[in-house]
């Protein structure tokens, strides 16, 4: 509970949240390797679909 | 000895002897008291279901023991303690109307002890009770709790007081969880499994009063580590207003305006301390009208003769900055706040930490709102209302933290978070700033690795490890920013830097935290430098492999980790001569029973990186690490829902292998031998995926998505031969959810997904 008067858990967390914003920019960047392997964002993707 | 033996089944009839033990007539006092407490620390070090089936008879004994007709105090507070234990594994006893209605009322007659430390026992259980069994307590609330707790927030004496307060503390919570637990259900259209009693609005007005009294009864004493009601009652005004939202003003406003300027302190710092704190949860409207008001007030009080009240109001501030971004970044008010906080750097430490923290959430607002008018395509905004004060900001930080006494009230830290805060926030006419800041940083550094050898006190050694983790963590932050051309420039000394750091923890102790930071910034610097990082590589490995095989620290093994999935991203398949290594200590690393379970998925996840780097050449680690993400497949159940941890590794697990796996696949598209090899592995790769598409909200829009990608990867690759594995109930239904997700990704990638389900379907037809 002291951890929730004033800011005095707030360097944990924040190192916490460095660690987490660490992790999920890894987590992008596999995102973004795969979607780019995907048909999904070719331009004409969506339009073959239609035709 | 049970604590060894009962988990493994054996030596059960062990709780019946210390019951009995309590419950015969004639058992002396002494046995009676050493048999409670033999079950206090069993029921404490023990979870394991031979125990929870005995919570019958270890109830009975406790029950026994608490009883106010025994005569002994020692007994009833040995009783108490062990009830306080025990409380997680009646489970089905609380289930029970008539066991539960026992349980209470003991525990209830027990908090009205004449012994005080009796009283504070029974008043910790129900604390405990409350967060445990929240949706059974309706019976008891009106007639017991309430009037039990509200005498106790009465009490003078300090630990009775403040178990009153943390009673209603963790109903607030309780009532936070539920609240966003029913907002969930109802945007799933689904009815929630426990609803909101309420009870912290229903008590709003009656407890309020007694909170803000005790907020005024601060020590005199400038000791700032004490915990004592007057904080306490802070930390529950700030949960009931998080609960009761704009509710709370129209009660606490009478209270801030007559004390605001009180003349005695007290009364003052209680005022301002309950401004603070009820800057969460109102609505943004009510808050505006609220802090325009205030606003000059309390700035002004940042100059007060009382450090109590300097202190609260610049934490105050950094609220107010973080709920009312508009109205502290006008020019008007910060030309008042800004020389302000500037002056209360130079205040006693505590006072000079929370300026800090009220810097960096200055910082955070003003570059918010400079986004919101217009960014370039990196996000960044040209300017901001901070620009003309940026290197005077950075250089009164600096010397904050060069500051003799700033390591008291942790006062480094918050120096260096502010600057890191700084400089995340900063708009391009400031970069100039960032740059000079990168080599001031890496000055520092070189100073601080030329100076360890020479200290010799513990307390001194300490102080240098949170140093040198700050400056890494602040190094991390600058490089984000730096430009790739200066980032290369810099690169040599900053990884000299970082090596010796690296190359220090490892004859240290307890120097993992500094190692994993200085890890993460390496991989910052990989990421910035891309394949001009080549250069290092030679001096940099060892000490990779170093951390990688450092099993103990799980912290520095992650690091290692990540820092070979950056290494991937960047060198993609010129890193194929050093992957033979990397892939064999990646496998000791899952095949070590010792290492912390967290770190494993992400070796898991690594896997995939090294796929995606390698492309075809992956073929060769196929079967040798496909294995370890089937294994993981099997291990990846959750069987308490309410282990929230296990829940958390269990998410992780499927995230990194289903990544895993994608990766893998994607990777193998153009290696028939691969393909062939991979075959086999489908039906597994699609329990996963089945296990996450009727996991529902458990899992996250991002697993959920990873989860559809794959689908949609493994329907190319293996087309009408996977169809009937794909096309079923659970995996149409998660298709479906995340075609309706609010996440984009989750939305393209299923929309993406269901079609080639959909021309899959199609063309099997043909």
């Amino acid at each position: 509970r002291f951890s929730g008067y004033k800011n005095v858990g707030r360097a944990a967390q924040r190192q916490k949240e460095r660690r987490q914003e660490y992790l999920e920019r890894q987590k992008e960047q596999r995102a973004e390797a795969h979607d780019r392997a995907r048909a999904m964002f070719d331009d004409d993707y969506f339009e073959e679909e239609e035709e | 000895i049970a604590g060894i033996e009962l988990p493994f089944g054996q030596w059960a009839e062990v709780i019946d002897i210390l019951m009995t033990n309590v419950t015969s007539p004639t058992s002396n006092e002494r046995l009676r008291d050493s048999s409670l407490a033999a079950l206090g620390y069993i029921c404490q070090d023990i979870n394991a279901p031979a125990v929870e089936e005995k919570s019958n008879a270890i109830l009975t004994a406790i029950v026994h023991g608490m009883r106010n007709d025994e005569p002994s105090i020692l007994v009833r507070q040995t009783a108490t303690t062990a009830m306080l234990n025990a409380l997680e594994l009646t489970r089905n006893n609380f289930a029970n109307v008539d066991e539960r209605n026992v349980i209470m009322k003991v525990v209830c007659e027990t908090t009205q002890a004449n012994d005080e430390a009796l009283r504070v026992l029974a008043l910790q259980c129900l604390v405990k009770i409350v967060s445990l069994y929240y949706n059974y307590m309706d019976a008891y609330m009106k007639d017991a709790l309430f009037s039990i707790t509200v005498a106790a927030m009465r009490s003078p004496v300090d630990d009775v007081a403040l178990q009153g307060i943390e009673f209603w503390s963790n109903i607030c919570e309780e009532e936070l969880c539920l609240f966003y637990q029913e907002q969930e259900a109802r945007e799933e259209g689904r009815a929630p499994a426990v609803v909101s009693r309420y009870y912290a609005k229903g008590a709003l007005q009656h407890i309020l009063p007694l909170l803000l009294d005790t907020l005024a009864k601060q020590n005199d004493s400038e000791d700032d580590d004490d915990w004592i009601p007057a904080k306490a009652a802070g930390v529950c005004i700030m949960l009931l207003a998080q609960c009761t939202k704009d509710d709370i003003v129209r009660l606490i406003l009478p209270f801030i305006q007559q004390h605001f300027q009180s003349t005695d302190w007290h009364f003052r710092e209680a005022a301002i301390m309950a401004f603070g704190s009820i800057l969460e949860g109102p609505s943004q409207i009510v808050l505006n009208e609220l802090v325009e008001g205030a606003l000059m007030p309390l700035i002004s009080t940042l100059s007060d003769s009382h450090l109590s009240i300097r202190d609260t109001a610049a934490w105050t501030i950094s609220r107010v900055c973080d709920a009312c971004e508009n109205l502290v970044t006008r020019p008007i008010v910060l030309e008042t706040l800004v020389p302000a906080l500037f002056n209360c750097l130079t205040h006693e430490p505590r006072v000079a930490a929370n300026a800090c923290w009220a810097l960096s959430s200055l910082v955070k607002a003003a570059y918010q709102n400079a986004r919101e008018q217009g960014t370039d395509d990196n996000g960044e905004p040209d300017s901001y209302v901070l620009t003309p004060v940026f290197p005077a900001m950075v250089a009164k930080l600096i010397a904050t933290t060069d500051r003799p006494d700033a390591k008291e009230a942790r006062l480094r830290i918050a120096g260096y978070e502010a600057l890191m805060e700084l400089i995340k926030n900063s708009p391009k006419d400031c970069y100039v700033h960032v740059r000079q800041t990168t080599v001031d940083v890496l000055t520092r550094l070189q100073q601080v690795l030329s100076l360890e050898d020479n200290l010799m006190s513990a307390s001194d050694r300490e102080q240098l490890r949170d140093l040198q983790s700050l400056l890494c963590a602040t190094l991390q932050s600058v490089l984000r920013k730096i430009h790739k051309n200066d980032a290369a420039e810099i690169a040599e000394p900053i990884m000299t830097a970082l090596m010796q750091v690296i190359s220090r923890c490892s004859t240290v102790r307890d120097s993992e935290g500094v190692l994993a930071d200085a890890l993460f910034a390496v991989s910052v610097l990989i990421e910035v430098s891309g394949e001009g990082f080549a250069r290092f590589m030679d001096v940099f490995k060892p000490y990779l492999i170093g951390a990688l095989q450092n099993h103990e620290d799980h912290l520095v093994c992650q690091a290692a980790i990540g820092v070979i999935s950056d290494l991937c991203h960047s060198f993609k398949d010129k890193l194929a001569p050093l992957m033979d290594e990397f892939v064999a200590l990646l496998l000791k690393l899952l095949n070590d029973p010792n290492v912390k379970h967290e770190v494993k998925p992400h070796a898991l996840g690594c896997f995939g990186d090294i796929a995606l780097a390698l492309g075809s050449h992956y073929v060769r680690y196929l079967e040798a690490t496909v294995t370890y993400l089937m294994n993981a497949v099997e291990a990846a159940q959750i069987t308490n829902p309410e282990d929230l941890e296990q829940v958390d590794y269990v998410e992780s697990l499927r995230e990194n292998c289903i990544t895993g796996f994608t990766s893998i696949v994607q990777a193998m598209r153009d290696q028939p031998a691969g393909v062939q090899a991979l075959s086999s592995f489908v039906p597994q790769m699609v329990t996963l995926i089945t296990i996450v598409a009727n996991s529902g909200n458990i899992s996250s829009d991002e697993v959920q998505a990873s989860a559809v990608g794959l689908v949609g990867d493994l329907i190319e690759l293996f087309g009408q031969n996977i169809r009937s594995l794909v096309d079923t109930e659970p995996i149409n239904g998660l298709l479906q959810r995340c075609r309706r997700s609010k996440s984009q990704r989750a939305k393209a990638v299923g929309t993406w997904a269901s079609r080639e389900l959909a021309h899959l379907k199609r063309s099997g037809a043909n």
